[in-house]
């Protein structure tokens, strides 16, 4: 067994066993955690494969940027060790078809993907000049920035909308929850006393510390009357 | 001929724009202006616009026909239908005919409008009213002036609506609304005969100008018109005209399309007068003089034309002559006088025809007016039993009715007795000469009986409702006869100016006959030469035709037309006679002995010959039948049930199926989307032509041949893949070739090999080297 | 040399285990990490197939993913926030708003 493929079961290891533990932990903290664990154990799997630079995205977009987003909601939102409550169950009937159609559509997949897999499949593989620099950031740029320019393009451009979208989402009602508590008033009625009293601002401004949901005392929530 | 370009659209432009401002801001003007002054305004805005269009009228004939040599004007408005071959023109041509007929419209519209002022004081619909009289002038107008079939349809339609509109006036009253809905239906009747027509000349002439109908006719006998024949081996010109005076029937209220016009007086009176008195009911006759060129090539249609118009006159003037009903009366009296010029029309006397509709005009319009100012006086009160001794509070009113039933009974020297005598002498030298379409002189003989006889009747009736109404005693009660019999001037006055015209009316077509006495042209038919000038010709070669030589000197032996004229008098004395002597102080108990002597037929003729309970019986009933059955079977049951109801109920039923799998957890979607997801990757692995990625394409024979540079066979290549899973074979991949037959061999699993692609062209590199 | 099914059988273990995390989990948090997981192993069956064709065509893809990835956790994240403010919870079965 060569290192190469002592680092690959090791790591494909990893990446499974990580993986059970995500989706079964019940605090989505340390499931978060575990995820960043798998990200990196398939990092490394992207290095085995030449590629280099994609698996320095992995960690840097996945591992990075996406789990702290992942960590900071989780915080943000605060939500109990034990998950969500067991309020509602579904009845009887829905259960059943439930487990039926899950199992039966978990087992159809199951079943193409092990079919394809399981006796032999195409082992062979292009050799690499090691000359070339396959996998790297600037043959991948090359191929990004010509071939793909166009698809690079429009994934620019769904990324402000999303980011954009996501801005909307989550802020919007936020601002003015936080704007309303500051005076004790729902955000309906501080939309009509804003409507009515506008100059009510000045006078309000050097009212209470105004408290979040989260406990931390709200910086800019109140400032000048925005 | 000698024509020239004039605008001649401002005609009926101003009343149109009178109506189009009256309707929209009628209502508005009363209320914003307060109620006089906003009536005030309505009736100066609608008798301003009539009087100019009169005005105008007058001043198109004067400046450029009388005397300066032309023949007719044209206004070209615009290209109006342009599709394909048809081409139909917005044109408008004001000659003798229509120069006419406008004078009347106008003239007489103009005495309606005026008189409507003090009739309609008290409306509350006073704007609507005016709004919907000048539409009406509007759309006679052109019917009039139009210069082909269909322009003259659209006014003929547009009189139609108007008339409808304005018999259902008080709509509030249910059988008022009815009678607008039964003269609106029947006239659909005549319009369907009238469309068909117009189809007819046109798929023969190849276009519905009276110009281009009047060339494809000017050849006489030989023209395509006659020598076409259709159904029944009558020939497309007897077909069409039949078809075209189906829809004078009905506009015309002839025998069998003429119920409605009875009914029709559930309008207010002076609508009553202008539209179904002196205008359109004559629209009928106006369109076959129009089109005599075209009638004159058809025999067999002018003998109906003359037998209908004669049954007519007679069959109405027998009902009215039991009717209590003023406005009854005068209704089949109008029936009965457009008869007379059907009879003429029939007869190939167009200007006879013409000459009766104008001075019918006159005094007809002028009688509907006169009942009109006596229902005003009586309250809305109808019936001349309640009625008699008008004439102490009403002398105006009295006289001229009197001097209108003094015309139309035919008495010397009003306008009723030249137009009238002028009729019969036609038929009686056409019957004598066997010169009516048929070619019977009897049945010619028949007509001119059922004209006689009609033409005492008249006398009868007209003089029985006059001493009815307005001798002897008052009968109805005193609080009226006190306080509210009265006269208007505003009233008054148009029935003295008809009434002057129905006197001298008869100027208009001085008989030859008085050459000798006082040496007058017959005005009208030297004015009508040009419009009958192509029928004319026709005479001699036809059976028919216009003959206004008879009425020259020397065609006609002078005793015979002084003949003809004394028995004319005479008939109309002697109904005078007869009426007086029983009517004179109210209904004497003489009168009363003679409706019980004759008994069955007092009571035929008082209900009318039961003519709409037998229409009721055979046409209406049965298709209420058929109706009521379609709606059950194909609207209730088919529509409703079946494509309606049926549709949205599957689709009802299909969403509360469905709705279960619709419940909102989202596990449950994400569990369907993998369901199908599955499914796909099932239908793509068992698939071998999907699996294989066998991608076609063209070679350069054309063939259809598998690329081998695409899709999973290129990552394949020639190797064979077979998926077992407990011995059960899952999936086959690869070539479809035998697995022994070439390819590599089998291979260890997890080696990594060079792929079996074939090698690039001139590559000495062997298949399965290792690098 | 590691056999390229070898890494498809990875990727093949991550997908159902992220799939299984979809369908069974019930807290939104996690279901967006299971997603997460999934396209992960969609990302390794590219790049495995990207060296084994010696094309980097499938290794563009595998950004392309990613970008996505990021696009579709920021809005999803977006959306779990303002879910949880107005509902406070994040089971995935309280979020029945679809039906009505």
């Amino acid at each position: 067994m060569s290192g190469s493929e002592i680092i690959f079961y090791a790591f494909a290891a990893l990446a499974l066993g990580s993986a059970i533990a995500t989706v079964t932990r019940k605090n989505p903290v340390v499931a978060a955690v575990w995820l960043v664990a798998t990200f990196f154990a398939v990092a490394v799997n992207f290095v085995l494969l030449s590629a280099t630079f994609l698996a320095v995205l992995q960690v840097l977009v996945y591992a990075g940027a996406m789990m702290v987003l992942f960590v900071f909601v989780i915080m943000v939102l605060d939500v109990d060790e034990t998950g969500a409550a067991e309020s509602r169950r579904p009845s009887r009937v829905g259960r059943l078809g439930y487990s039926l159609g899950l199992l039966l559509s978990a087992g159809l997949v199951i079943w193409v993907l092990v079919a394809t897999l399981s006796k032999q499949f195409v082992t062979t593989g292009v050799p690499i000049d090691p000359a070339t620099d396959f996998g790297s950031a600037d043959s991948v740029g090359r191929v990004l920035f010509t071939d793909y320019l166009f698809a690079f393009e429009a994934i620019s451009l769904l990324l402000l909308a999303a980011v954009i979208g996501a801005v909307v989402v989550a802020r919007s009602r936020r601002e003015r929850e936080k704007h309303a508590a500051a005076y004790g008033m729902t955000p309906e009625a501080m939309a009509a006393h804003d409507l009515t009293h506008p100059e009510a601002h000045e006078e309000m401004v050097d009212g209470p510390i105004p408290q979040t949901d989260f406990g931390v005392p709200s910086a800019g929530g109140h400032g000048g009357g925005n | 001929m000698n024509e020239t370009e004039f605008n001649l659209h401002f005609i009926p432009l101003f009343p149109l724009l009178g109506a189009v401002f009256n309707l929209l801001f009628g209502r508005l003007l009363m209320r914003s202006l307060g109620d006089r002054l906003g009536r005030e305004i309505i009736h100066l805005v609608a008798i301003g616009a009539v009087a100019f269009s009169c005005f105008f009228t007058t001043q198109a004939l004067f400046s450029t026909m009388v005397g300066h040599g032309y023949v007719r004007l044209i206004d070209t408005v615009y290209p109006w239908i342009m599709s394909g071959d048809v081409s139909i023109g917005f044109d408008l041509v004001l000659d003798h005919l229509s120069g006419v007929m406008c004078l009347v419209i106008t003239g007489v519209g103009l005495l309606i409008h005026i008189f409507s002022v003090g009739y309609m004081a008290h409306d509350p619909d006073y704007g609507r009213y005016f709004g919907y009289l000048n539409l009406f002038c509007a759309a006679m107008l052109i019917l009039v002036l139009g210069k082909n079939l269909v322009l003259t349809f659209v006014g003929w339609e547009g009189v139609g609506v108007c008339s409808y509109l304005l018999i259902g006036f008080w709509f509030t009253d249910d059988a008022k609304a009815t009678a607008g809905r039964k003269a609106f239906i029947m006239n659909r009747i005549g319009d369907f005969g009238f469309i068909l027509g117009m189809l007819l000349i046109y798929n023969v002439v190849g276009s519905l100008d009276f110009d281009a109908i009047e060339r494809a006719c000017a050849s006489g006998e030989s023209s395509l018109l006659v020598t076409t024949t259709t159904y029944g081996g009558f020939t497309i010109a007897t077909l069409a005209t039949l078809l075209l005076f189906l829809g004078c029937t009905g506009k015309s209220a002839q025998i069998p399309l003429f119920t409605w016009l009875p009914d029709a007086m559930a309008g207010p009176t002076p609508v009553s007068a202008l539209i179904h008195a002196a205008t359109m009911v004559t629209a009928g006759v106006y369109l076959i003089v129009r089109m005599n060129f075209l009638f004159a090539l058809a025999p067999v249609t002018m003998g109906v034309i003359a037998i209908v118009g004669g049954v007519t006159a007679l069959f109405a003037a027998t009902i009215g002559i039991t009717q209590n009903d003023i406005k009854k009366v005068l209704a089949y009296s109008t029936v009965s006088q457009l008869g007379f010029m059907f009879m003429a029309a029939g007869m190939g006397a167009w200007v006879a025809a013409i000459f009766h509709l104008v001075t019918h005009a006159f005094f007809k319009a002028c009688l509907f007016l006169g009942s009109g100012a006596v229902i005003e006086a009586c309250h809305h009160n109808q019936d001349i039993r309640t009625m008699g001794g008008l004439k102490e509070k009403m002398p105006v009113t009295a006289g001229t009715f009197f001097v209108s039933c003094l015309a139309i009974a035919g008495i010397f020297p009003f306008a009723g007795f030249f137009s009238k005598d002028e009729i019969l002498l036609h038929v009686q030298v056409n019957s004598a000469n066997g010169l009516f379409g048929v070619g019977d002189a009897g049945v010619n003989t028949l007509v001119y009986a059922l004209g006689i006889v009609a033409a005492l009747c008249t006398s009868f009736y007209m003089f029985r409702l006059y001493y009815l109404t307005f001798g002897g005693k008052f009968r109805g009660d005193h609080h009226t006869w006190h306080h509210h019999v009265r006269e208007q001037w505003i009233m008054s006055l148009p029935l003295v100016i008809l009434a002057g015209l129905a006197t001298v009316g008869g100027l208009l077509g001085w008989p030859h006959v008085f050459h000798g006495a006082i040496h007058m042209p017959h005005v009208l038919e030297e004015w009508l030469e040009p419009i009958v000038a192509t029928s004319s010709h026709f005479a001699g070669n036809l059976d028919v035709g216009v003959r206004p030589e008879f009425l020259h000197e020397g065609h006609v032996a002078a005793g015979k037309e002084l003949t003809g004229m004394a028995i004319g008098l005479a008939i109309g004395i002697a109904g005078w006679v007869f009426a007086r002597s029983l009517y004179l102080g109210g209904p004497s108990a003489q009168a009363e002995g003679y409706a019980k002597r004759l008994g069955p037929a007092y009571k035929a003729s008082l209900a009318k010959y039961w003519v709409d309970e037998i229409y009721d019986f055979l046409i209406v009933r049965p298709v209420r039948v058929i109706g009521s059955l379609l709606y059950q079977v194909a609207d209730m049951l088919l529509v409703d049930g079946v494509g309606v109801q049926g549709v949205s109920g599957s689709v009802g039923l299909l969403g509360r199926v469905v709705k279960g799998l619709h419940n909102g957890n989202v596990r449950r979607y994400l569990v369907a989307l993998l369901f199908g997801f599955a499914v796909l990757l099932g239908v793509i692995y068992l698939n071998p032509s999907i699996s294989r990625g066998d991608i076609m394409q063209k070679d350069a024979s054309g063939e259809r041949v598998l690329d081998p540079d695409i899709g999973l066979r290129r990552t394949l290549g020639e190797q064979k893949v077979k998926v077992e899973l407990f011995g059960i074979p899952l999936l086959r991949l690869g070539p479809e070739d035998d697995a022994n037959a070439g390819g590599p061999g089998p291979m260890r699993p997890g080696e990594i090999a060079r792929p079996n692609l074939p090698p690039p062209a001139g590559s000495p590199d062997a298949p399965g080297g290792q690098p | 040399m590691i056999p390229i099914t070898h890494f498809l059988y990875l990727a093949f273990g991550l997908f159902v285990i992220g799939l299984l995390g979809v369908l069974l989990r019930r807290n939104v948090l996690i279901v967006l990490m299971s997603v997460e997981l999934m396209l992960n192993a969609a990302n390794i069956v590219l790049v495995a197939f990207s060296r084994m064709h010696a094309n980097l065509d499938g290794q563009v893809l595998a950004m392309f993913t990613i970008a996505v990835a990021a696009a579709e956790a920021a809005v999803g994240l977006a959306i779990v926030v303002s879910i949880f403010r107005s509902r406070t919870g994040t089971d995935i079965d309280d979020l029945s708003l679809l039906r009505d």
